[in-house]
């Protein structure tokens, strides 16, 4: 798609404020998604986030149904309902329908919807990335629901402890399904954490400072950074179970110098910041309801914020305490157990800010702060019992049983679901323009609050009395009979009222009355928008100059619907909104939106077709697949940039700015910085995985240890850096106005060499399969070849663009965001070799015992 | 203010990160090596698998304690800065009570 | 916040608490020991989350009493302060106990090796006499079970005498466990293994000495032996 570039030299004049109605309809024009087939080719944050939010709400009935045909299991002891084999896939896809399709996907499209609106922007950063990302995760979630409708769903417990998940103990495709189906979801909770952070730092209303940030933005930042260093490592786990499983590379098998306790560091510490990155976001909507009921501003914002900084650091140094039973040190668990406490102040302190906040305004009662009362109560016990099962002793007694079971759902139905029903109430007469009727909101409150504490509440008793967790019998002798038909029965109640809560809303978005801005008096800035908001928006970006919770919406609101503000028009059809400098947030940059396409659709359905094929492993095919996602992926980019210099364009009220691709920070940038380091925690995983498996394993040292051939390491290295030099360098003479040509074929010819080099070393790994240590050096090695491919590819792209006229001294982004991984690259191959040298340096002078 | 002043408010929490690594790992060092077997008479009889954590415990203390110092001169600079202050004094605290352990526990049973 | 104190009270009555698989009817040192922190826990837990509550209630009823104890303060005692030193208490009580039931010292406690296989788990005593899903202990004495894995993870969990620990494949751990008196306890898989999980139950028969020695094929006198030695193990 080329652009409708003005002509150079001839500045496009600020149009004078425009009438409403006929700014409304070219915005429309250019913003809105066509009805029918094109809804497919959607991009709109609206549109995506509200898909999102159905998507994931749908699995919160999936997830629902299979938790009642786990209680219909466990009502008495004596119920023959399912087999254990059934059993098995019940409650492994309870919890993982509940995590991964429900809690993290109605996070991100609660996120998806809201902060553009919040922050004072038309849209995300990368809005097809928002589209790949639900595609990702529907089509991951629709082979999961395929695998249990077929009967061949996952049934090792949500968390596929080795070795009962590897391949001895799980022959079926059972455990594929999971490996292969989750990562394919999680890549889309990965595509939304690069975006909410780009986001939030990047694409802001001129004036919104980091200081004036509405806190639910913080709450999104922070929590956007967790999952970028808390889902790599699962993802690296992932991937190693999935190559023990079907290349038999034995990483987690203790009889081949691997350990099942490494599958449960890599998944803990991906598992634990996992709970905090679902509480997070709805810390962040009580954040934001309670002070506009309280009629009065959040107290203590600035101590929420470190609170959750603290929470956000403290979260991921908690992960053994899922692994207290392992055997581990009593001063190493004392570690975990003392942070697992404190953990608990952050907590506190945001809870106490909401008291304070309630007790300085003129609290108003509506049906978000009876749902809110519900959390609170049902929250505070979960964070007690929390700090109970952290005491390692009385955690030796309690792990594993349905103690912590009541618990996890204290806290995360408490700290999730409640809020979000909350929110629910709160934001959709944004969603659909109309007023609550609330003729079941009570009673479904009251059926769900009171059904959940009957399925839970004495739940704790019965772990206590010595019922496991994940048993679908029981001795009729534990005389746990009237402690489960009581739970069992509880839970019938809160289905009811989960019922009602559905009806109830269909109920509002049918008969409820329109209205015509901001029903709940809020101060944020979503609400200065008409509702159900318009594909664009704001129809002009404001000027903030308060904080983000201290707005007039509706003045405001009547302001930027009369054009008023920024962009106030449209040119060349571009699709425009405003990025921001970081912290002070000075427009610095015009960015241009990509447009409605059927891109990301195409490129989730490849990765989708690679998906399906290495389940059916047929590995050819998979690759060809993998190439063909690639390739889609470059694709994206023949849509953006320009062929010619654009200079500062006028955004209305007297200023001006460059297109983004002109400027030196802009949002892909960012992205491709933000991927290196996500990439460089799944990579700090692996050579942790490596030294803990010489520390920890059984049958160590390895007979044949994989010592690199020093002389191709070395080569190896030279190229590297090479790579890296001349990547430097052609972006040094594009910069000087100079051909990059040489230096991008030097670069690519040096990564690929390098890439070579790195597969041969690789295929020199003597007998992979006969031991963890020649296992985690091939992966190291291959992990660090592909590296070096992608930069090869990168140059290449690079090349392409220049010859494709979208490169200039002023032009320069591909090259720099080039450059960014051309170094990361090199910098981790270097330490990628070093590392194969340690671990077979280490090898040969012994491991933890034979 | 730059983009670098929001990596600030990570700083002492950073410093509780690390040292909670280098504590967990060197434990895990240790016990691996016995070096809880080896009693030093020149400290008064301490293991050296204690003494090394409690090394590493009073560097990072120390560390800690300093980026404390650095953010309490910078604390008047504006938003971000007194928020990277009270962080930093979080961390120290958080730091004393995840790893006061090292000086009573069991290193490696 | 009635409800559930109601639903607690009337678990009580009905003297919820005890059954052959109960963490809450303790019979030995271990078990007391993690029994007693619980209730602490427990009645320290209640007062605190009716502490909350009644703050969360007076900021709807009377929210001037708050206002004038002011809203920073609010968070700085009821969410550091007070949190901090509850916190520092009960680590500190948690870490002592720890000490207690966790770490396992070299001395004379007898060894006797479990090992667990899908679906069962196979003891192994001093003189080499084995049982299976049957543990036999001698009361009044520790007992170091040294537990390993033929298969998948397994938890080794007798809940009246003690806390669990994991049956590992690869890995030897140890738990030290003490039956006061001679009975009969439950015992269960507590860790997820396969279809077999939940029937993968043990009974633990604790004897006087010399019923125990009988029981394990040992002369009574050696069994004393043993105790003195320390050399339970093979």
């Amino acid at each position: 798609m080329n652009r409708n570039l003005p002509p150079q030299g001839e500045e496009t004049p600020t149009p004078p404020p425009a009438d409403p109605i006929r700014l409304h309809r070219e915005l429309a024009a250019l913003w809105d998604t066509p009805a029918g087939r094109q809804q497919l080719g959607a991009v709109n944050h609206s549109i995506l986030g509200k898909r999102f939010i159905l998507a994931a709400f749908f699995f919160f009935g999936v997830g629902g149904l299979l938790a009642m045909l786990i209680r219909v299991q466990l009502a008495t002891s004596g119920t023959a309902f399912v087999g254990p084999e059934i059993y098995g896939q019940l409650f492994t896809m309870h919890g993982t329908v509940m995590m991964f399709l429900f809690a993290i996907p109605m996070f991100e499209g609660f996120a998806i919807y809201l902060l553009p609106k919040l922050l004072g922007a038309r849209d995300l950063a990368f809005p097809r990335l928002t589209a790949y990302g639900f595609w990702c995760y529907i089509f991951g979630a629709t082979i999961l629901l395929f695998a249990m409708i077929a009967g061949v769903a996952p049934d090792s417990g949500w968390f596929m402890y080795t070795p009962l998940s590897s391949a001895t103990y799980s022959p079926g495709i059972n455990a594929d399904v999971w490996l292969l189906g989750i990562t394919f979801v999680e890549i889309s909770a990965l595509s939304a954490a690069v975006e909410i952070t780009v986001s939030v730092l990047k694409v802001r209303a001129p004036g919104m400072s980091l200081a004036r940030m509405p806190i639910l933005a913080w709450y999104l930042l922070i929590t956007a950074l967790m999952m970028l260093f808390g889902f790599p490592p699962l993802i690296l786990g992932s991937i190693l179970l999935e190559l023990e499983r079907a290349a038999d590379l034995p990483f987690f098998d203790p009889t081949r110098g691997g350990d099942s306790l490494l599958w449960q560091h890599l998944f803990w510490l991906f598992g634990h910041p996992e709970v905090y990155i679902i509480f997070l976001p709805a810390a962040g909507a009580i954040s934001m309801m309670i002070p506009t009921f309280a009629r009065h501003e959040l107290v203590g914002y600035r101590a929420v914020i470190v609170a959750v900084i603290a929470m956000a650091f403290l979260s991921f140094g908690l992960w053994v305490h899922h692994m207290f039973t392992v055997g581990i040190p009593h001063l190493a668990l004392a570690f975990f157990s003392a942070a697992s406490g404190l953990v608990a102040i952050p907590t506190a302190v945001q809870i106490f800010a909401w008291i304070a906040t309630l007790a300085a305004g003129r609290p108003r009662f509506d049906v978000p702060m009876l749902y809110l009362g519900g959390f609170f109560f049902i929250f505070v016990v979960g964070g007690l019992t929390g700090v109970m099962l952290a005491m390692v002793p009385f955690n030796w007694q309690a792990h594993d049983t349905h103690f912590v079971v009541a618990h996890l759902h204290y806290v995360l139905v408490g700290g999730f679901v409640f809020p979000m029903m909350a929110a629910a109430y709160y934001w959709l007469p944004h969603f659909t323009g109309r007023l609550a009727e609330h003729r079941l909101s009570k009673t479904a409150f009251w059926a769900i609050f009171i059904g959940f504490n009957l399925t839970f509440f004495h739940m704790h008793l019965t772990g206590l009395r010595g019922m496991p967790r994940r048993v679908d019998t029981y001795p009729v002798e534990a005389r746990l009979d009237w402690l489960n038909l009581l739970s069992s029965v509880g839970s019938f109640v809160m289905t009811i009222g989960f019922a009602l809560f559905v009806v109830d809303l269909v109920v509002h978005m049918r008969f409820g009355r329109r209205f015509r801005r901001n029903p709940w008096a809020a101060r944020t800035l979503e609400w200065a928008m008409p509702t159900p908001p318009t594909s664009y928006a704001f129809a002009s970006l404001p000027h903030i100059e308060e904080r983000g919770d201290r707005l007039s919406p509706a003045r405001e609101g009547a302001r930027l619907a009369g054009g008023r503000g920024y962009l106030g028009f449209t040119r060349n059809g571009w699709m425009e909104t405003l990025g921001v400098d970081m912290v002070g947030g000075r427009p610095d940059q015009l960015i241009v939106l990509p447009r409605q396409t059927f891109l990301p659709l195409w490129s989730g359905l490849l990765t989708a077709a690679m998906v399906l094929c290495l389940l059916a492993k047929v590995y050819w095919l998979a690759l060809a697949a993998f190439l063909a996602v690639v390739v889609s992926l470059l694709a994206w980019t023949g849509a953006t940039g320009a062929r010619q210099d654009v200079g500062a364009l006028p955004i209305g009220n007297g200023a001006s700015a460059r297109p983004h691709w002109e400027t030196e920070g802009p949002p892909s940038w960012w992205a491709m910085v933000l991927t290196c380091a996500a990439e460089a925690t799944l990579f700090s995983s692996l050579l942790f995985g490596g030294l803990f498996l010489w520390l920890v394993a059984p049958q160590w040292p390895p007979a044949r240890p994989a010592m690199p051939d020093p002389l191709l390491a070395a080569a190896c290295a030279v190229l590297l850096v090479l790579a890296a030099l001349s990547g430097r360098g052609g972006l040094a003479s594009l910069l000087r106005e100079r051909s990059p040509a040489l230096g991008l074929v030097l670069c690519a010819l040096a990564h690929g060499g390098a890439a070579l080099l790195f597969a041969l070393m690789a295929a020199r790994v003597p007998t992979p399969t006969a031991h963890a240590h020649n296992a985690t050096a091939l992966v190291l090695l291959a992990l660090c070849g592909l590296r070096a491919g992608f930069g090869a590819v990168l140059a290449g792209y690079g090349l392409w663009r220049l010859r494709a006229g979208f490169l200039s001294a002023a032009r320069s982004l591909d090259l720099r965001i080039g450059r960014v991984w051309h170094d990361y690259a090199a910098a981790t191959g270097l330490i990628g070799l070093g590392a194969a040298f340690a671990f077979a340096w280490l090898a040969t002078s012994g491991g933890a015992g034979s | 203010m730059r983009p670098r002043s929001l990596l600030l408010l990570g700083a002492g929490f950073t410093v509780w990160a690390v040292a909670f690594v280098a504590l967990y790992a060197m434990l895990s060092v240790g016990c691996r090596f016995g070096w809880h077997e080896v009693a030093l008479d020149m400290a008064g009889g301490l293991s050296l698998q204690r003494l090394q954590l409690i090394a590493i415990f009073l560097v990072h203390l120390a560390a800690g304690a300093a980026v404390v110092v650095v953010l309490r001169l910078w604390k008047d600079r504006g938003f971000l800065y007194p928020l990277a202050y009270f962080a930093a004094i979080a961390a120290l605290g958080a730091s004393v009570f995840s790893f006061a352990g090292v000086f009573f526990l069991s290193t490696c049973q | 916040m009635f409800r559930f104190g109601a639903i607690l009270a009337g678990g009580l009555v009905l003297s919820a608490c005890d059954g052959p698989l109960s963490a809450l009817q303790p019979e030995g040192p271990a078990a007391r020991g993690i029994g007693t922190l619980w209730w602490i826990m427990l009645v320290a837990g209640t007062a605190i989350f009716l502490a909350v509550a009644a703050v969360l209630v007076l900021a709807f009823v009377r929210p001037a009493w708050l206002r004038r104890f002011g809203g920073t303060r609010l968070i700085l005692w009821g969410g550091l302060v007070v949190p901090l030193v509850v916190l520092a208490g009960l680590v500190t009580a948690a870490f002592a106990l720890g000490e207690r039931v966790l770490v396992v010292r070299q001395d004379e406690a007898l060894r006797i090796e479990a090992m667990a296989r899908r679906w069962s788990w196979h003891f192994r005593y001093p003189g080499g006499h084995e049982t299976v899903d049957l543990l036999h202990l001698p009361a009044g004495r520790d007992v170091d079970i040294v537990l390993t894995s033929e298969d998948v993870i397994h938890g080794f969990w007798v809940p009246r005498l003690g806390g669990k620990l994991d049956a590992i494949p690869g890995h030897t751990n140890i738990i030290r466990l003490r039956a006061d008196r001679p009975g009969t306890y439950g015992g269960v898989c507590a860790e997820y293994c396969g279809i077999g999980h939940a029937p993968m139950r043990f009974s633990v028969e604790a004897h006087e000495p010399e019923a125990f020695a009988r029981a394990v094929g040992l002369p009574p006198d050696e069994a004393g032996g043993m105790a003195a030695d320390g050399e339970g193990g093979r």
